[in-house]
């Protein structure tokens, strides 16, 4: 199958630099701290923050740090075939990797002795998943007003033949390596790099630039969701 | 600009397990996709490949205008798309995505045209229009969905090339279809109505494929000859539920009425007999079979059937009770020939899961009626069936050689039907011959592209200082090369010097080309593609360009080029200590051929440095030889001959057999040394993606013929391994029959598995060994200005040696599978081109007078005996049965020749007997049998300038009635016999043309020649 057809289109229609729609809102529910939702594309993923709080478990409990952990769940029938169970290895790596990723992000110094809790759930997958739940988990941490050291963006990249292609569906995936990268886009720190197969030398210099760009992208259509959330919110409360 | 607009497209898939899933895939609409018009006032796009158009060829359309395509016309029309006359086209994505689907060859086709820039086809990207884009209605098909989708294509072109005073017109190949878009006020034609509307172009409505609509089953009309296939659906779950089977159909080369398929899950292949058993299948297309039961099944048949034979027989009867008759009369002839031999199972062809129709070569078969326009083609390739045609331009055709497509093959007709295509040449030029075995083996011989001319290096070529210091200086060697006369691409060259401690330094130096074929260029993909350079007897079609293979890679004397070298320590008894590889600089002190440099071994007064070191060389690969003989290697023969071919003429001179030299085994066992070294090297450093080269050891069922033929002359082979193999063979000899050890490793040689690349990731290290060599790993090296897979061990080779970068096609296993398999299928059509060709060289050589050969018998049937003649290095076919006979003579008598009355007649053709348990032929109190030596005329029957064939004849053993009388006078014969016995060369000239047409009126036998 041609992933980019000979005259230049991927198989949904996008260029090979071109991202796909995001969408994302913040705020969907009361009970926890924070909450966001964010589609990229066909990939639809939920996050919710419950914290600063107290740690659970006290053997946990550092005085001075602060407990940041993360669970990854997907629904059944969030790809393909149902997934018969709802944590795998694999997204339990991802929970560890996601909780790595905040632990450099979050200002922790400013919650000693308390607890961060991230709940990220697929609802649909279609490549590019862990980006997703990393940019889910930022706006719900925005949301739940815990302090950041920037916005941690994240987006992926993967090559066919000589082109670098950027935020790759699963169906693009399938013969190629999807490199998943996340950073701070204010300050251009690589926060985490992280690729699904082996990519020669030759192709990761390519593959990783172009996936930084598109984390700029990614970090725009945030950024904006974020101010014009904060000006509705800040409409409902002058209002009142 | 760019994305316009975010659609879902929702289909649901089932899974192998049977679970239905459901796939939602986005779908983007654009404002930028161009309409590809040259000087469109409103669209940007940097590919514009569409003409403004000011004139129209056409009488039906007259303003100029542009052409759109539906699916079924880019499928079946290809050759008319292809035609120089048509250009300026547009392509819907929608129908190119659906040839995708249904066809990948014709696929290929049609990028290949879109990339031609003089044809100016365009694809528009219309799924991905924001105006164009069309959503599947509730109960509506696919098909009918896509079609709406190519109406709304056109119907925009038209609105959108109003502005530029531009018109389009539909070409599609269902009325209905065309019908709708006439309702849009797109004007809409089919290919037949628009082709014959074209007044420039008459030859063109030849080309275009005679394409009838799948009527519906029609119960009440009995004219059909076979039986329906079965519906896709139906085929897909009966093989599920195991009540058929699906395999691979080949056509067996004796007999067209017989075929096998090749069934995974069976452990033997599945006997079709018969025409309709067969089914209207092809040899090669993908079949469905169902199998009888045990009581029904049969033995493979012991005749040689050939189609033609059969064809002229019945004559030309175009009338439907012919073919019922013919289709009666071919069982007939299968039933008598049915052989006593184990049956096997047995079935009949129910559909046709995949066909591999191509394009076929072949000659036209002269129709008696001049103005009818209905004809008969006859393919070049025996295993095909001949083709139905129509044509207006009958004559041009005549002494040609044509293209053919199939179009479909109807039930009620014996022969599929197809179109003309393209004119090659006349029969008998040489260009024409040497294309029609060159398209037969789908080998790419077209002359290089400019951007694969673009990427060699520019002339005058020079060693920068760069160049010397990367690469070891080795110019101070003796190096040299050595090959056959008249060699041009020399891609190995050798030395060896004595070292200080009594040892001796090999090195064999190969070409460099990766130094010069760099990866994912024009040149790297077309030297890929060709993966082989072909030889044929008198054109050689290079896998690289001639600057490279000819000069900057060839290792010619005195003059610096770069090398690939291996480097050996070796002990004076070739015990290999040390081995290294390098790139080099090298300068060959000298090109010899095998005879010089055999001329200087034996020569004592010779002492020159160059001579030592070669004599060294010879006295190491003795050494080498008999190690790898002890280890089991097997030493096989062929019957390759070598032609002089006059270059003026075109003529054969002389055919000599390939002789043997000392120095070819010299360079032999360096060069299997060097590509031993290398598949270890690679294999030790890239466990995963080294390029291997493997030679399975056969299946023991694969040496019943070989057991079968030695037991009939009473010898015993033991093939439980290479070894004791290679041993039996080494025993078996006949005092009174020196030919007959030849004979025995020629057949040998036939029941081995074909070698092959593979990538080591691939398969367990178990499998990797070569059985001829008796090696555990092999791959090649030493060739790579004519082979693609040795650039890539070079290039494995150079990253081991850190003189070379990897690059990613290189470390994927996958891709370097694909990439083997390709080289595999290139390496094999390259290798039956070349015996394609030296077959046309030897019947050419036959032509006009009568010669007589030695032959051995290799296998006998119920109607022929196959014989191997060493001298033209072919095989011929001896008819033994009467029909031929009878048939010719009446045929004679109709045409009122005067000699036709003077044939001796008293003499009644003599019964044979053919026994296939104890596998011999006996006539009288004669017995034949395998390997023995007959003596047999051979001429050319040019009564037919449209078919040439070999006719063969026994002269000795005499057999009254069906042996003929020698040419010569049979003392002559003997003496001449004695002179040439070593090279084995007897060719006698013909006397004088009374005779010559006397002794061809007699027992006419036809010659077939196995490939």
């Amino acid at each position: 199958m041609d992933i980019i057809s000979p005259e230049g289109l991927r198989q949904d229609g996008r260029t090979a630099t071109c991202l796909r729609t995001i969408s994302c809102r913040l705020g969907l529910y009361d009970r926890p701290n924070g909450s966001a939702y964010i589609e990229m594309g066909n990939t639809k993923v939920l996050a919710a923050v419950y914290g600063p709080r107290e740690v659970r478990s006290l053997s946990k409990q550092q005085l001075d740090d602060c407990v940041i952990q993360c669970q990854v769940s997907r629904i059944a029938a969030c790809q393909g075939e149902r997934v018969r169970r709802p944590m795998d290895p694999r997204t339990r790596a991802m929970s560890l990797q996601i909780a790595g990723v905040f632990q450099g992000a979050i200002r922790k110094s400013k919650y000693p002795g308390s607890q961060i809790d991230i709940y990220v759930q697929v609802l649909q997958a279609d490549g590019g998943v862990m980006s997703a739940c990393i940019n889910a988990s930022t706006l719900a941490l925005i949301h739940a007003g815990v302090e950041l050291v920037d916005y941690v963006v994240s987006c992926t990249a993967s090559m066919y033949k000589q082109t670098a292609i950027i935020d790759v569906t699963n169906q693009e995936t399938m013969n190629g390596c999807e490199l998943t990268i996340s950073l701070l886009p204010n300050k251009e720190l690589i926060v985490s790099l992280d690729t699904s197969h082996t990519i020669h030398q030759e192709q990761f210099e390519p593959v990783m630039e172009l996936a930084m760009t598109g984390c700029q992208q990614v970090y725009e259509s945030m950024q904006s969701e974020v101010e014009s959330y904060l000006r509705d919110k800040h409409a409902i409360m002058s209002h009142r | 600009m760019g994305i316009q607009e975010r659609k879902q497209k929702v289909f649901y898939r089932k899974t192998k397990k049977g679970n239905i899933i459901k796939i939602v895939r986005e779908h983007y609409l654009r404002d930028d996709v161009w309409c590809g018009l040259d000087g469109c006032g409103m669209c940007e796009g940097e590919l514009r490949p569409l003409d403004v158009l000011t004139t129209s060829d056409s009488s039906l359309v007259k303003e100029p205008h542009h052409l759109i395509i539906d699916t079924n016309v880019a499928l079946h029309q290809a050759d008319v798309l292809a035609h120089d006359s048509i250009t300026n086209i547009v392509i819907p994505q929608t129908v190119i995505q659906e040839v995708r689907h249904r066809s990948l060859p014709i696929y290929k086709r049609l990028r290949d045209l879109i990339d031609t820039s003089s044809k100016k086809f365009y694809v528009f990207t219309n799924e991905h229009h924001g105006e164009c884009f069309v959503e599947r209605e509730e109960k509506e098909s696919a098909n009918d969905r896509n079609d709406r989708a190519i109406r709304l294509a056109s119907w925009w072109y038209k609105q959108h090339f109003r502005l530029s005073n531009q018109n389009v017109v539909l070409l599609t190949n269902d009325i209905t279809n065309r019908d709708k878009a006439r309702e849009l006020e797109v004007e809409a034609y089919t290919m037949h109505e628009y082709v014959s509307s074209l007044q420039n172009s008459p030859g063109l409505l030849d080309i275009v494929a005679q394409v009838e609509e799948e009527k519906e089953e029609d119960v009440t009309y009995q004219g059909y000859l076979f039986p329906p296939h079965w519906p896709m659906d139906k085929i897909r779950s009966s093989i599920k539920a195991g009540k058929l089977h699906q395999g691979v159909l080949k056509t067996s080369r004796n007999n067209f009425l017989e075929a096998n398929v090749l069934v995974e899950e069976l452990e033997k292949p599945v006997l079709i007999q018969g025409r309709l058993n067969l089914n209207r299948a092809l040899h090669d297309d993908v079949v469905a079979i169902q199998i009888f039961p045990k009581e029904q099944w049969s033995a493979p048949s012991a005749v040689v059937i050939d189609q033609e034979k059969q064809e002229e027989e019945t004559g030309n009867n175009e009338d439907e009770n012919a073919d019922e008759q013919m289709l009666k009369k071919e069982q007939a002839l299968l039933v008598a020939g049915k052989g006593d031999g184990e049956c096997q199972p047995t079935g009949c062809v129910v559909g046709i899961v995949r066909r591999k129709w191509r394009q076929y070569c072949g000659i036209i078969k002269k129709n008696d009626i001049t103005e009818s326009l209905r004809h008969l083609f006859i393919p070049s390739d025996k295993k095909i069936p001949f083709i139905r045609i129509e044509t207006r331009q009958a004559e041009l055709m005549y002494n040609k050689r044509l293209i053919v497509a199939i179009d479909s093959w109807p039930r009620n007709s014996r022969n599929p039907k197809g179109h003309f295509v393209r004119v090659i040449g006349t029969i008998g030029d040489k260009d024409a011959e040497n294309e029609v075995i060159l398209l037969e083996h789908d080998c790419p011989h077209t002359k290089f592209s400019e951007a694969v001319l673009n990427c060699l290096p520019k002339m005058p070529w020079t060693i920068t200082e760069k160049d010397e210091a990367e690469r070891d200086d080795l110019r101070h060697l003796d190096i040299c090369s050595v090959d056959p006369v008249g060699c041009t691409d020399i891609d190995d060259a050798l030395h060896c010097r004595t070292l200080p401690n009594g040892n001796f330094e090999v090195g064999v130096h190969i070409a460099d080309v990766s130094h010069f074929i760099r990866p994912n260029t024009a040149l790297d993909k077309e030297a890929q593609n060709r993966s082989t350079t072909v030889y044929l007897t008198n054109r050689r079609i290079d896998m690289v360009p001639d600057l490279l293979s000819s000069n900057l890679c060839s290792l010619r004397g005195n003059v610096d080029r770069f090398a690939f070298s291996v480097i050996w320590e070796m002990t004076p008894d070739a015990k290999v200590l040390s081995s290294r590889f390098c790139k080099s600089i090298i300068k060959s002190r000298g090109e010899l051929s095998y005879e010089m440099a055999q001329n200087r071994i034996d020569n004592p007064t010779m002492t020159d440095d160059l001579t030592i070191s070669l004599r060294n060389l010879n006295m190491l690969a003795k050494q080498i030889k008999a190690q790898r003989i002890e280890n089991g290697a097997l030493v096989l023969a062929s019957m390759e001959v070598k032609f002089h071919i006059d270059p003026e003429t075109d003529s054969v001179i002389d055919i000599v057999a390939k002789q043997h030299l000392e120095t070819m085994s010299m360079v032999e066992e360096f060069m299997l040394l060097a590509n031993v070294t290398a598949a270890e090297t690679t294999l030790e450093h890239f466990p995963d993606c080294a390029l291997l080269r493997r030679h399975p050891a056969p299946p023991h069922s694969n040496f019943d013929p070989l057991l079968a033929a030695a037991k009939s002359q009473k010898i015993e082979l033991d093939v439980s391994s290479n070894k004791t193999l290679a041993n039996s063979l080494n025993a078996a000899t006949k005092d009174n029959n020196p030919f007959f050890n030849s004979m025995l490793r020629i057949m040998t040689t036939r029941c081995m598995m074909q070698a092959l690349y593979f990538c080591s990731g691939t398969l367990e290290p178990s499998e990797y060994s070569h059985y001829g060599l008796a090696t555990p790993t092999y791959t090649h090296f030493t060739s790579p200005i004519r082979r693609y897979a040795d650039i890539i061990v070079h290039r494995l080779l150079a990253v081991i040696i850190e003189a070379d970068r990897t690059y990613p096609e290189l470390l994927e296993p996958k891709k370097l599978a694909d990439l083997t398999q390709h080289i595999n299928y290139r390496h094999k059509m390259a290798q039956y081109a070349g015996r394609g060709s030296a077959e046309v060289t030897a019947i050419a050589s036959l032509k006009g007078k009568v010669s007589e050969f030695d032959s051995y018998v290799l296998f006998l049937h119920k109607n022929a005996i196959q014989v191997l003649v060493p001298t033209i290095g072919q095989q011929l076919t001896l008819y033994l049965d009467k029909r031929n006979r009878k048939k010719d003579e009446i045929g004679k008598l109709k045409t009122k020749q005067p000699d036709a009355m003077e044939i001796d007649e008293e003499v009644p053709f003599p019964e044979f007997e053919f026994n296939e348990k104890e596998l011999y032929v006996t006539c009288n109190d004669l017995v034949i049998r395998p390997f023995d030596e007959l003596r047999i005329q051979a001429s050319v029957d040019a009564t037919d300038v449209q078919h040439q064939r070999v006719v063969c004849k026994l002269v000795r053993p005499v057999i009254p009635g069906f042996s003929v009388d020698p040419v010569v006078k049979e003392v002559v014969s003997k003496e001449k016999e004695k002179q040439n016995h070593d090279s084995q060369k007897t060719e006698e000239e013909s006397k004088d043309t009374k005779k010559k047409r006397e002794i061809s009126e007699r027992g006419k036998k036809k010659k077939k020649i196995k490939k």
